[in-house]
């Protein structure tokens, strides 16, 4: 919508009707509350906004002065007459003010407005849209030779494919009906074709009408018609047999290759468990069968091969574990240490062993462990079962070397108990010893100050041991141990 | 961006209708760009003088004052060097109300009636209050030297 | 948006320079205050830091004429100065050279000119430019 301010009024409106701020006839007339002023409502705000005063008086103004002006004063604008506002463009139209904006939506001739067709984009005076709608190419008009309904546009295409038109034959340029020409091709006597025998190798090829009146009379093959039906039909089942037999190879292709995918992951899964031909025979020197050593059914070998080390007879009862990881070194290695490592860590288990029950070698009874008999390692079930029988064994090894360390901390108790008797006793006699000792050195001690207090002061009392001993007097202290709390300090008591 | 109605309006009147004394058109080239000239009002020093002014309407007029500016060289307590003129309509007592006509009638009172107490020329207000007399001889030396046709 | 004539444009722009720009590191003012056309401009540039400009003072004149501003003003620097865009002889500034004079724009000014001079002086380029006798003119 046009503002209001820039329409044109065909009488020049009374001036106590013009906003003294845009010099028009009032919009949405607007009266101050303090000085009875009146503006169009935008152009007083605005100037508020600017600075808030009465532009008239300059009275102070703010937005809440601001009222709707009188009625009448509204009716009185709202009735002057403009023109419309696209006059330039050719409406004549003048009208109430506040009617212009119905006009200009709904009548005035000269609004530019979007043409009704769809897919059409094109913007017209509303005026031309009844012409513009003749013309539109996005009108929908109908065939006039099938009668269907075909956008304007796309007419031409329409009639390129529409049926009930008249298409030229390329051949005989005869002018046939579109829906009859495929027809018409079919029987064309000028349509180019081949002899019947072109199958057979003649290479004649020309019009129809042609073939019957001239070529098949002369031609070479017409004669053998008989013998290469017969070699036809032959030929046509052996290629169907063919065929099927292809198919069935095809199938069993891929039957071998599911085959040999579930035979690598059955080989993933066995791991050390799975032996192939070649090693097993390496080591026995017997092959339990014989392995085509170029075969491309080398995956065929798996299963079998692993079916065999699987009902493989248990090796001879082996005395001991080692035994039997030594005699699956080959598979077993990657998971336990090698056998000479092995050997050493369990010389070497023993010797600390013996090492650590060394010093309780007088408790009878603790002297040797017994060793717990270990199942021998079952290799004629799964490999499950295996797991499960390792498992028990190390569950049996485990417990063991529990009830081993128990008794190995009772017995070090035992003797700790025991040593520390022991060591109480000689710490008694040490004692014992140090006291007889040092009563011995306090008697030479006596006669030695005795002397020396005929020189020095004879007052003097009991004189006590001087602790620091001085230098002069190293043999005073006695190497002595670190004393017991209780005991007192040398020379202090006694 | 159009031109305001209001401004074609005013635009209008003032080719159509002049006030005494005052001429304004705007540029071709800007519309908001009007030519001015005032005649140096009668009884003042700067009678029988034209004086020249250029008068540009900012983008926010009418809700800010229009700028101008004498070109003319004029001795007058309230107008610069450059031009300048110290008027408050101009500046703080702007009202979206006035218009470009009463702005030049204003500017047109001022030359009759410095106003010394609020100067713009410092030099040029001194002279007028120590000794008016001496001073109008100067604006009229002035108006004669520069603003006569 | 209306298009503000060439004096009132100077008008603002002398205005602004009496108030004093940024830092005060540019300076600028009518070379003659009773020049009512506004041509004639005078301008200070102090040296940028860490430079060889450091601390020293150059004086330009400043030149618009009748199409500023929709052509940019001419530009001569006063005080000798070594830099790749003022000409060794007169010091007169080749707008060609000079970025904010090559591509002057509506928002452009005097102002503009001045620190973006300034900034040139600070570019890697010329910060270590040998520089003529401090004080000495064209």
């Amino acid at each position: 919508m046009m503002a209001m301010t820039s329409l044109n009024y065909v009488e020049p409106p009374n001036s106590n009707l013009i906003c003294c701020i845009c010099h028009a006839p009032f919009t949405n007339p607007t009266t101050t509350r303090s000085c009875m002023h009146t503006f169009c409502r935008d152009c007083v705000v605005e100037a508020v906004r600017h600075s808030p005063h009465c532009p008239i008086d300059r009275s102070p103004l703010a937005m809440e002065d601001l009222a709707p002006a009188n009625p009448i004063v509204k009716h009185l604008v709202d009735e002057l007459i403009v023109e419309c506002p696209l006059r330039t463009a050719g409406c004549p139209r003048t009208c109430q003010r506040q009617l212009l904006e119905g006009h200009m939506k709904d009548a005035c001739q000269y609004v530019t407005v979007p043409c009704s067709e769809d897919g059409c984009c094109q913007m017209l005076l509303r005026k031309d849209r009844g012409k513009h709608a003749d013309v539109c190419i996005h009108r929908t008009t109908e065939c006039d030779g099938c009668g269907a309904s075909v956008k304007y546009s796309d007419l031409t295409v329409h009639y390129s494919e529409c049926s009930s038109k008249t298409a030229t034959c390329s051949f005989c340029a005869a002018e046939i009906l579109r829906s009859k020409l495929q027809d018409h091709v079919a029987t064309c006597p000028e349509v180019v074709v081949p002899c019947p025998h072109a199958g057979n190798g003649c290479s004649w090829a020309g019009p129809r009408h042609e073939l019957s009146e001239f070529h098949i009379p002369s031609c070479a093959y017409e004669s053998l018609k008989g013998f290469f039906a017969i070699y036809g039909s032959r030929v046509s089942s052996h290629s169907a047999e063919n065929t099927a037999l292809k198919q069935r190879v095809q199938a069993l292709e891929g039957i071998v290759h599911f085959m040999q995918r579930e035979m690598q992951s059955f080989k993933t899964i066995l791991g050390p468990w799975y032996h192939s031909e070649v090693q097993r025979t390496s080591r026995t020197g017997v092959p339990h069968v014989h392995v085509p050593e170029d075969s491309s059914l080398q995956g065929f070998v798996g299963p079998s091969l692993a079916r065999t080390a699987a009902q493989r007879p248990p090796a001879p009862t082996p005395p001991d574990l080692f035994d039997i990881i030594d005699a699956d070194q080959d598979t077993a290695t990657p998971f336990f240490l090698p056998p000479e490592a092995l050997f050493d860590s369990r010389i070497h288990t023993h010797s600390r062993t013996a090492g650590g029950l060394l010093d309780i070698q007088s408790h009878p009874g603790q002297r040797s462990l017994p060793l717990t008999p270990v199942a021998p390692l079952n290799l004629n079930t799964t490999l499950e079962g295996s797991l499960v029988g390792l498992r028990d064994s190390i569950t049996g090894v485990a417990a063991s070397v529990d009830s081993l360390t128990r008794r190995n901390d009772i017995a070090l108790t035992n003797e700790n108990m025991r040593i520390n008797e022991e060591l109480g006793s000689l710490k008694y006699a040490v004692h014992g010893i140090r006291l007889q000792l040092h009563r011995l050195m306090m008697d030479r001690n006596a006669q030695v100050t005795g002397r020396l207090g005929e020189t020095g002061s004879a007052t003097t009392g009991p004189v006590p041991i001087p602790v620091p001993a001085p230098p002069a007097q190293p043999v005073l202290h006695p190497p002595i141990m670190t004393p017991p709390p209780f005991i007192p300090a040398p020379g202090t008591k006694l | 961006m159009a031109l305001p109605k209001r401004i074609i309006k005013e635009t209008e009147r003032l080719v159509a209708d002049p006030a005494p004394g005052i001429t304004a058109a705007p540029h071709e080239d800007n519309l908001r760009y009007f030519d001015v000239t005032i005649q140096g009002p009668d009884g003042s020093p700067f009678q029988n003088g034209v004086f020249h002014l250029e008068l540009f309407l900012p983008e926010e007029y009418p809700m800010s004052p229009p700028k101008v500016r004498f070109l003319t060289k004029i001795y007058h307590p309230n107008i610069d060097k450059l031009g300048r003129i110290c008027l408050d309509i101009l500046k703080d007592k702007w009202s979206p109300a006035l218009q470009i006509r009463t702005v030049l009638l204003s500017i047109q009172a001022l030359l009759s009636a410095p106003n010394p107490d609020d100067p713009l020329a410092t030099d040029v207000a001194k002279h007028y209050k120590e000794n008016e007399k001496d001073a109008q001889r100067v604006s009229r030396e002035w108006t004669e030297k520069y603003a006569s046709q | 948006m209306a298009k503000i004539p060439r004096n009132f444009r100077l008008l603002e722009e002398l205005e602004k320079g009496e108030k004093g720009i940024g830092d005060g590191s540019c300076s600028y003012g009518l070379e003659d205050g009773d020049d009512i056309m506004m041509s004639n401009w005078n301008g200070t540039i102090i040296g940028p830091g860490h430079t060889v400009h450091e601390n020293r003072i150059y004086s330009l004149k400043i030149h618009c004429d009748q199409s500023y501003p929709d052509k940019p003003p001419t530009v001569q620097f006063l005080s000798r100065v070594n830099l790749p865009f003022v000409n060794q002889t007169d010091g007169k500034v080749d707008p060609n050279k000079l970025n904010v004079l090559a591509q002057w724009g509506k928002d452009s000014s005097i102002e503009t000119v001045l620190v973006g001079i300034r900034r040139e002086m600070g570019s890697f380029n010329n910060r270590k430019l040998p520089q003529p006798p401090e004080g000495t003119t064209f």
